[in-house]
């Protein structure tokens, strides 16, 4: 691509150390772009120092260079100039001069919805993010950071539903990671959007990381936590989403669930609210309801019957609790609980264990 | 005088017949012996000469030359030391040789004359009836083993002198055949009903045994894999008189039969541990003995932590399980053996053991489980048609009402559901559901349009790859079977999709 003197001087200033994101906002508010020596003349409150290094980092920086290298990696070089740009961001004083885009850049401007969670989810967070993924995204384009666990999930569950997604990325833009989720990366950028702050080939540094996080909730009309534990990075974009007056919705669970305690901190102090289902999160913004599709009643026998109520009072039960309330034999059983399984009445939460 | 006495010396789990040739002149004093005599053999001579004398017979001053004949194979073990000392004895004129030529002659002689019991006589015995010969004489340790073998006539001696009484026309009876019988004292290490709940995986346990499916166990430390494994024995089949031979035949070449038994009634049930080097394992050393794996034929193979093993020895574990034999090649000698034997393998969630468990916290790192979990490769996951998840059996569960089923019932399932299966793959060279093929799986495990429609559901919701396809296939044919139905209901169906294995991937989110 051929970068414009606008783009070559913001490349040139995400280049220069200490003029960080809030500067750089600052400056572009007032400086005038038109070329090379008007901007270093239209240049106000900024140190000497600062001054040289950017007057160097305009004439040393090869932009030929790197317009071939963007070039070559497909990379779109997007600046608060740009029309491309998410109006969203703009309002907020700390989010990037310029973005590193691969694939769909018109997705950084539609209706958004960021879903996130804990790297190390259970299958309960795993089936929420997929459930609540499968309806916003017939509406919003989900955001998430393609961490392991829920991120990931959520990408995947979008572009199952055949919904748009944005990937925001705490590495390079071309830099997968993590790296088992080389596929889903594949996909991303060919169906939906991988977007990065910093320059490509930039490794996966875990400082970066929550730092971008400010970019899932900014570009994001609410936030949805499916499970996060009370230390995980989710917790962190949850603070910076409330910071820049975003909702923030939970998945409530269980409270003996580590994987859960962070969101169920977040309900008790009000700092989110709690959902059960798509449609509470739709009444919240004041969205009309979507009609949730049961699984058709089929005819229930007398054995059915006792475990779904059981199920139900329950939550969830171990084989051998389920066992000990109907009189079946354990082949009985299991056959049973296959067929409900596949009428999509009761759902495995993890071996061995059955919820409604 | 020249004389020559046959022996049989092993080969694998087949003896191949040993010429002892022995001259013995006037002359210098000497007692040489050539032919690749090597180990145990080449030191036969001194043991040969000390029993002599000790048996009360005189050991002259000859110049004696011994072949063990065929000269090129390498012998090894101490099978031929009561055949040398015949040799000699002939050879210099102390016994009439007339009647050597009639037998076989084997045995470990001691300083003092005494015959000792050698390995390996079932599979020499049977490989001699092969070639035609008919009597022999085998030391009185051995005579319960050798008793099995039919069409034998066996003398079981217990020194070299009653050895010679047999030869100078005393009359000495060859021993009585014996009867097997496979339902005998059945020994049962942990009953079933000892073990309270768990009773997914003792169901899928009983299945496994069934159609000798290779399953896998997951769960935390202490909740019971272990002692479930333990069960196995006690549930399943008995063995056949041929299935009985082929284990007894390798049990007897490495020397664990039992002198009393004579043969191995129950189905061998083998756990090495994970620090078991390769070779004992898979089979291997100078000689080419059998391993683990061939021990376990017939019978079960208990890796217990099976990501503990070393990759290489889990990987090498691919072919036997695929084709029921090993073929172990050394230097010296190449031995296939039998290795057909159902895999129970049981494992961590994680390397601290916790993930997924109720009861503590794992601490664990994801990269740290998931290299645990790889250890198992994609192929042996393939190769493993049940999967059970034992959990932490909690408080209420002991006190639950249901009263578990003890080993002698399921048993008795198992055999009926192994019958079916013998019956049903008698013409094809099988026995068991998880041998079949695909053509025998398209034949066999054929399913109604119910059946068919639920498999649809499942295999698009789970992402099922056709091989898990066919795991579910197999393993419904044996719970049909158990329940005695000719063709695979949807009940069965159903059922056997609860103990489908997992993925890699699956086995890292719980």
């Amino acid at each position: 691509m051929k970068l414009t003197t606008k783009q070559r001087i913001i490349y040139a200033l995400t280049k220069v150390q200490g003029i960080g994101c809030v500067k750089g906002r600052k400056i572009a508010s007032y400086a005038d772009f038109s070329d090379f020596g008007d901007f270093l003349a239209s240049l106000r409150n900024v140190s000497a120092n600062e001054y040289i290094e950017i007057k160097a980092a305009l004439e040393n920086t090869d932009f030929e260079k790197t317009e071939k290298e963007l070039a070559e990696k497909g990379v779109e070089f997007v600046t608060v100039f740009d029309e491309e740009y998410p109006k969203s961001l703009l309002p907020y004083q700390d989010m990037p001069l310029a973005l590193y885009c691969i694939g769909d850049v018109s997705l950084l401007n539609t209706p958004s919805f960021a879903v996130i969670g804990t790297r190390f989810p259970t299958r309960y967070g795993l089936r929420a993010t997929e459930e609540f993924v499968s309806s916003l995204s017939d509406r919003f384009t989900i955001v998430s950071g393609m961490a392991r666990g829920i991120d990931s999930c959520a990408h995947k569950a979008a572009l199952k539903a055949g919904g748009k997604t944005v990937a925001v990325l705490g590495s390079g833009v071309d830099i997968v990671y993590p790296p088992e989720n080389l596929s889903l990366y594949r996909d991303i950028i060919s169906f939906g959007l991988a977007v990065s702050e910093y320059e490509p080939g930039t490794p996966a540094n875990s400082f970066n990381f929550p730092a971008r996080n400010r970019i899932i909730s900014g570009l994001s009309r609410s936030v949805l936590v499916t499970e996060a534990g009370i230390k995980s990075g989710t917790m962190l974009t949850i603070n910076s989403a409330i910071a820049q007056g975003k909702d923030v919705f939970c998945v409530p669970g269980s409270i003996y669930s580590a994987a859960s305690s962070g969101v169920n901190k977040s309900i008790r102090e009000c700092q989110s609210r709690a959902v059960t289902d798509v449609n509470d999160i739709y009444d919240e913004l004041g969205l009309t309801k979507q009609e949730i599709v049961k699984p058709s009643l089929i005819q229930l026998d007398f054995n059915e019957d006792a475990i779904l109520t059981a199920l139900k009072e329950n939550g969830e039960m171990h084989v051998e609790e389920i066992l000990d309330v109907v009189d079946l034999s354990i082949s009985q059983l299991n056959s049973l609980l296959t067929r409900m399984e596949t009428a999509g009445l009761i759902n495995k939460t993890k071996h061995n264990y059955w919820s409604v | 005088m020249f004389t020559t006495v046959k022996s049989f010396a092993l080969d694998g789990i087949s003896g191949f017949p040993v010429e002892v040739e022995v001259c013995a002149q006037k002359g210098l004093p000497s007692f040489d012996m050539v032919g690749l005599a090597a180990g145990a053999v080449k030191e036969a001579k001194e043991r040969v000469r000390s029993a002599i004398k000790n048996s009360g017979f005189e050991f002259g001053s000859f110049h004696t030359v011994i072949n063990l004949a065929p000269a090129d194979v390498k012998k090894d073990g101490s099978s031929l030391d009561l055949a040398i000392a015949i040799g000699y004895l002939t050879s210099t004129g102390s016994v009439p040789y007339k009647n050597c030529g009639d037998y076989v002659f084997l045995g470990e002689l001691g300083l003092d004359g005494a015959l000792r019991k050698i390995n390996g006589v079932m599979p020499i015995l049977i490989s001699a009836l092969q070639l035609g010969y008919k009597k022999f004489i085998v030391p009185y340790g051995n005579a319960k083993e050798a008793s099995f073998v039919d069409g034998a006539e066996v003398y079981a001696v217990r020194s070299l002198s009653e050895a010679v009484n047999i030869l100078i026309g005393l009359n000495v009876n060859p021993i009585e055949k014996e009867v097997f019988d496979q339902y005998s004292d059945y020994v049962c290490e942990v009953d079933m009903a000892d073990i309270k709940g768990q009773t997914m995986a003792k169901r899928a346990l009983e299945i496994a045994v069934s159609g000798a499916h290779n399953m896998l166990m997951c769960g935390s430390p202490g909740t019971g894999k272990t002692m479930l494994a333990k069960c196995v024995t006690g549930i399943m089949p008995a063995m056949t008189f041929d299935e009985a031979i082929e284990v007894t035949k390798i049990h007897s070449v490495s020397g664990l039969i039992n002198e009393e038994e004579g043969i191995v009634r129950h189905r061998p049930f083998r756990s090495p541990h994970h620090t078991a080097s390769l070779p004992s394992i898979t089979g291997g050393g100078n000689n080419a003995k059998p391993g683990e794996v061939s021990l376990a034929h017939n019978g079960v193979l208990f890796l217990d932590e099976m990501p503990e093993y070393p990759r290489k020895t889990l990987e090498a574990l691919r072919q036997p399980l695929e084709d029921g034999v090993i073929t172990v090649s050394r230097v010296n000698r190449t031995a296939e053996y039998p290795a057909d034997f159902m895999l129970i393998a049981s494992m961590n969630p994680c390397p601290c053991g916790y993930y997924g468990s109720s009861v503590k916290k794992c601490t664990c790192t994801p990269r740290e489980i998931l290299n645990y979990v790889s250890k198992i490769s994609g192929p042996l996951l393939d190769r493993i048609d049940i999967y059970v998840t034992v959990d932490n059996i909690e408080y209420g569960e002991f006190r639950s009402r249901r009263v578990p089923e003890s080993s002698a019932t399921v048993r008795e399932r198992v055999e009926r559901a192994r019958e079916i299966q013998r019956k049903r793959f008698a013409e094809y060279g099988i026995r068991t559901n998880s041998q079949m093929n695909n053509s025998l799986i398209k034949r066999f495990c054929t399913l109604d349009g119910d059946s068919e429609n639920m498999l649809g559901k499942v295999f698009v919701k789970n992402n099922l790859s056709p091989r898990a396809t066919t795991r579910i296939l197999k393993t419904a044919r044996t719970i049909a079977d158990l329940a005695g139905r000719e063709n695979i209901a949807s009940d069965d169906l159903a059922e056997a999709i609860q103990y489908k294995t997992v993925d890699k991937k699956e086995l890292t989110v719980f």
